[in-house]
Parts: C-alpha cells; sequence; structure tokens
C-alpha cells in the first residue's frame, strides 16, 4: 500500500518536474533567440527568405479565408441586427469582429497551418539528418542562423498578413451586404467608419504581433527538439500546430481581457 | 596529434563512453571500428566539440576541445577540422556548388572569386563536374557524399572526420568512396579519423586501426597488429562470430 503510494506520488512528481524542465527549456530557448536577434551579425538576406516564405506565400490562402469570413459575417451581421432593425450597423459588426478578433485570431491561425508545420518540419529534418550538427561543425551558430530570422519573420509577417485579411474580409463583407442583401452603400461605410477607433486597430495589432510571435517560437521550437527519425519529426510537427493552435486560442482569451481593461 | 584523455558520455542510464583514451598521430589516417551503436558518432561529436563530453579530456593539436569555455570556442576549434557526416548532412535548399562554397562564405576570409574558383575546384576534384546545380535531393546518396567530402575539403582542414563514409552505398560506390579518401589524403595529407562497422573494407583507406566497444577503446595498432590482437572482442569482431563478448541487439 506504502509502496503503491509512494509510487504514484513519485510518478506524479516526476511528471511535473518534466513539465517545468519542459517549460524552463521553451523560455531558455526563446531568451537566447532574442539575444541573438539584437546583436550582431544580423543576417538581413536570411530574414528576407523567411519573410517570402511565412509571409508572401501566405497571401493568396489569408486572401482567400478573409474574404470568405467578411462574407459571413455580413450574413449573419445582418440576420442578427435585423431582428433589432439594426442593419444600419452591419457594417461596424464586421469590421469590429475582423478587426479585434476574427482577423489577428483566424490569420494567425492559418499561417501557423500552413508556415508553421513546414517550420518545424523543415527544421526536424535538418536536425535529424545531422544539418545543423554541419552548421556548428562549420562555426556557424544555428540560433542565429535558422531561428532568429525565422522568429523576426513571424513576427513581421502575422501583423501585415492581419492587415490584408482585414481589409479582403471587410471588402468581402461589403460586397455581401450591399450587392446581395441590399444595404446601402453610404450607411455601411460610414456606420464602420464611426464604430472603428484607433483603440480596436491598436488591440488587433498588439495580437497579431504576438500571435505572429507565439507560432514561429513554438514551430522552431518543437524542431529544435525533435526527436530520431520519421517518427521524431512527425510527433514535432503534429504537437507543434496543435500547441501553436491552442496558445493562440488561450491568448487570444487574455489579451481581449486585458486590451479591453485597458482602454476602457 | 589529437589526445583523447579518459572520455566519459553517458545519456541517462545508458553508458556509451567509460574511459576512452586514443592517441593520433599528424597525417594518419586512422579507422575507429565496431558495432552499430557503440558510440562512434558520439566520439566523433565530441571531438568536433559538436557534443558535450561528461568527463575527459580532447586535446587537438595544442587546444583543449573539452577545456573550451564556451560554444563559440568550441567552433573556433572545429574550424581547423572537417567533417562527412554520416549521411552527408548536405544543406538541402542550397545547390550542391552553394553547399561547398559554404564553409568559405561563412568565413568571409576570401573573396567572393576565390571563394568560387576554389569550390569549383574541390567540386571537380570529386568528380562532380556539371552537376555545380543540383539540389542534394536530385541527386544519388553516392553523390551527395562526395559533396559531403568536397565540402569538408575546401576549407583546407588539417584534420578530416569521416562518419561511415560507405554505409548506405552499394558495394561498388563505396568503393569509389573509399578510394576518393585515399587519394585526396595523399594529395591534401591531412590526418583522417574514419568511422566505420565495415571491416576489412575499410582498412585500404587507414595506416591504423582502433576498435571501439563496451564505452573504451580495445585495441589500437596497424592494420597487422589490429588483426593479431589478443583482446577477446576484437577476435570476435574481426571474424564476424556471433558468439563472444560482443553482445549483439
Ligand atoms: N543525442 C543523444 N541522445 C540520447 N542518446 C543518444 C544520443 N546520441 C546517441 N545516443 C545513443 O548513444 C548510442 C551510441 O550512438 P552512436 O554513437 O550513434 O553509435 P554508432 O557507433 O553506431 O555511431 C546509441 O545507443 C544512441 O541511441
Ligand atoms: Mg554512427
Amino acid at each position: 500500500m506504502f509502496l503503491y503510494l509512494y509510487n504514484l506520488i513519485s510518478r506524479f512528481g516526476t511528471l511535473v518536474i518534466d513539465y517545468f524542465f519542459a517549460v524552463g527549456a521553451a523560455w531558455l530557448f526563446i531568451l537566447n533567440v532574442l539575444y541573438k536577434a539584437v546583436t550582431p551579425p544580423y543576417r538581413f538576406s536570411l530574414i528576407i527568405q523567411q519573410l517570402y516564405v511565412i509571409g508572401a506565400q501566405s497571401v493568396a490562402v489569408v486572401a482567400l479565408v478573409g474574404v470568405f469570413t467578411g462574407a459571413v459575417l455580413a450574413v449573419q451581421g445582418e440576420y442578427t441586427l435585423a431582428q433589432f432593425g439594426a442593419t444600419a450597423y452591419t457594417g461596424s459588426a464586421i469590421a469590429l469582429s475582423l478587426i479585434r478578433e476574427l482577423g489577428p485570431v483566424l490569420t494567425a491561425l492559418m499561417v501557423n497551418g500552413r508556415a508553421g508545420s513546414a517550420m518545424t518540419a523543415e527544421l526536424g529534418i535538418m536536425k535529424i539528418t545531422e544539418q545543423v550538427d554541419a552548421l556548428r561543425s562549420m562555426a556557424v551558430d544555428p540560433i542565429r542562423y535558422l531561428m532568429v530570422p525565422r522568429i523576426i519573420a513571424g513576427l513581421i509577417s502575422v501583423p501585415l498578413l492581419t492587415a490584408i485579411f482585414n481589409v479582403v474580409g471587410i471588402a468581402g463583407g461589403y460586397i455581401v451586404g450591399v450587392e446581395n442583401l441590399g444595404l446601402s452603400s453610404g450607411t455601411f461605410m460610414s456606420q464602420m467608419i464611426q464604430a472603428v477607433k484607433d483603440v480596436d486597430i491598436i488591440s488587433g495589432f498588439v495580437k497579431s504581433v504576438v500571435f505572429g510571435f507565439t507560432f514561429s517560437w513554438v514551430a522552431c521550437y518543437k524542431g529544435w527538439t525533435c526527436g530520431f527519425g520519421a517518427v521524431g519529426v512527425n510527433r514535432a510537427t503534429t504537437s507543434a500546430v496543435v500547441t501553436s493552435a491552442v496558445a493562440i486560442l488561450v491568448l487570444d482569451y487574455f489579451l481581449t481581457s486585458i486590451l479591453t481593461n485597458i482602454f476602457m | 596529434m589529437i589526445k583523447i584523455r579518459d572520455l566519459h558520455k553517458r545519456f541517462g542510464e545508458q553508458v556509451v563512453l567509460a574511459g576512452a583514451n586514443l592517441d593520433i598521430e599528424d597525417g594518419s589516417v586512422i579507422a575507429i571500428v565496431g558495432p552499430s551503436g557503440t558510440g562512434k558518432s558520439v566520439l566523433l561529436k565530441i571531438i568536433t566539440g559538436l557534443m558535450l563530453a561528461d568527463f575527459g579530456e580532447v586535446i587537438v593539436g595544442d587546444e583543449s576541445m573539452t577545456g573550451a569555455k564556451n560554444s563559440e570556442e568550441r567552433r573556433r576549434i572545429c574550424r581547423q577540422m572537417g567533417v562527412l557526416f554520416q549521411n552527408a548532412a548536405l544543406f538541402d535548399s542550397l545547390t550542391l556548388f552553394e553547399n561547398v562554397c559554404f564553409p568559405l562564405d561563412v568565413r568571409k576570409e576570401l573573396k567572393e572569386t576565390e571563394i568560387k574558383k576554389r569550390s569549383m575546384h574541390y567540386l571537380r576534384e570529386v568528380g562532380l563536374r556539371g552537376f555545380e546545380n543540383a539540389l542534394p535531393g536530385e541527386v544519388s546518396i553516392g553523390m551527395r557524399k562526395r559533396v559531403g567530402i568536397a565540402r569538408a575539403l575546401v576549407t583546407e582542414p588539417r584534420l578530416i572526420l569521416f562518419d561511415e563514409p560507405n554505409t548506405g552505398l552499394d558495394p561498388e560506390v563505396g568503393q569509389e568512396i573509399y578510394e576518393l579518401i585515399s587519394e585526396t589524403h595523399k594529395k591534401f595529407g591531412f590526418t583522417g579519423i574514419v568511422i566505420s562497422h565495415e571491416i576489412p573494407e575499410v582498412f585500404q583507406v587507414c595506416s591504423r586501426v582502433a576498435m571501439l566497444y563496451g564505452g573504451q577503446i580495445q585495441a589500437e595498432g596497424t592494420i597487422d597488429e589490429f588483426l593479431a590482437s589478443n583482446n577477446q572482442v576484437v577476435k570476435q569482431f574481426v571474424a564476424g562470430n556471433i558468439q563472444g563478448p560482443i553482445q549483439l541487439c
């Protein structure tokens, strides 16, 4: 009986210790990356390359999701607001939902699915095929060479893609609202412009920066700590995508609460 | 001269190196042999400073790799070395030519044109003229290993380490790689460490042999001395017997 309890407690203890070790390691990793991001030598060409892979190549999918999100918001918003006779506010509802909430979240989730998973898989494969060791053997710091450009590019890409998502989404909402549902174009625009405040744009921006940082941190860290073989890469990739997605949604809740409190 | 003294390394419960000792003379090629999973690659990574030992010392020339204070210093010592990794470890996103240029590019010691010239020279040296713009994924593993050798040679290092240079190759291609190692050694006179689990094939490139097993160097000497060794582990390995002290998994 005692032995059983002892085993139970020790197993639980191991789990807790392992957990804190993992969290600690992820923090040390990102502190290392951040330190190396702000100290020379800087590698701008690598950052640009990653901006292309993470940012430019995600524009199409982000725009596609954006336009349909805006369209759905128009249909749904008009339906809900009609019950209060307030369809004039459809434009405001669409814009505020996109800018404050859906733009940053959906963009980050899409980029995570598209670029985050690819990033983890690429880094994981580089690790298990000893390409990371090869870099180090040539006196190249893999953190500087591989991680810093990716995390900086993630940080820059997501806010820019979010801006595209919002613009395209509002356009989608406008087209559906005005052309299909017969809302007045003037009311749509003027109500929207009146409703959207600087703070909404700032909160959306803060969120997108945080999300961009989060997904690229998770993706890089999971690739960096990838286990052996194809199984290792597979696990790392799955875990990176799921962890980032959950982290983005959880952070979104907290950021929304905090930002709303700050600006109210 | 490379000195390995009382080297220890373990991963959790698993002891991989337990007091390995070895001296390697300048300009010679030594084969480090042993069955798979005995820690040959781990030894290579400790020599190159890619992995830290738990205890013991590795001295390369007149510098102590294990005594290096930080990774920066380890990387600096490692610059006198070239490594051919087990599966060549070429960078997937760079062409074969860019892969060979890479170690020179990051050193920033030579001019662009000089780097190109030298890289092209070594790429030809390993017989890959005409494949400069191919990506590693587009060529065979034998060719990738050749490029790996060119990439190791291009900085003209004093020491080159080859991790299982002919593993994963069919016999003829493996033979070609061995011949390439012998030829380049004659020509450039580096100190070579060739890791392998294949005897007697590896004997054609080396003048000395050391066997790693049980975390220690079991025997070291010329090929003849090695073959005549009385060590039971060496005897079993040389004879390729299933019965003996080596536990096969
Ligand atoms: N980074 C690592 N983490 C945990 N175990 C490792 C690591 N690297 C090697 N090992 C273990 O050390 C042992 C020796 O590996 P290795 O040196 O690759 O053998 P080989 O002689 O075939 O090259 C293996 O059992 C391997 O699982
Ligand atoms: Mg090995």
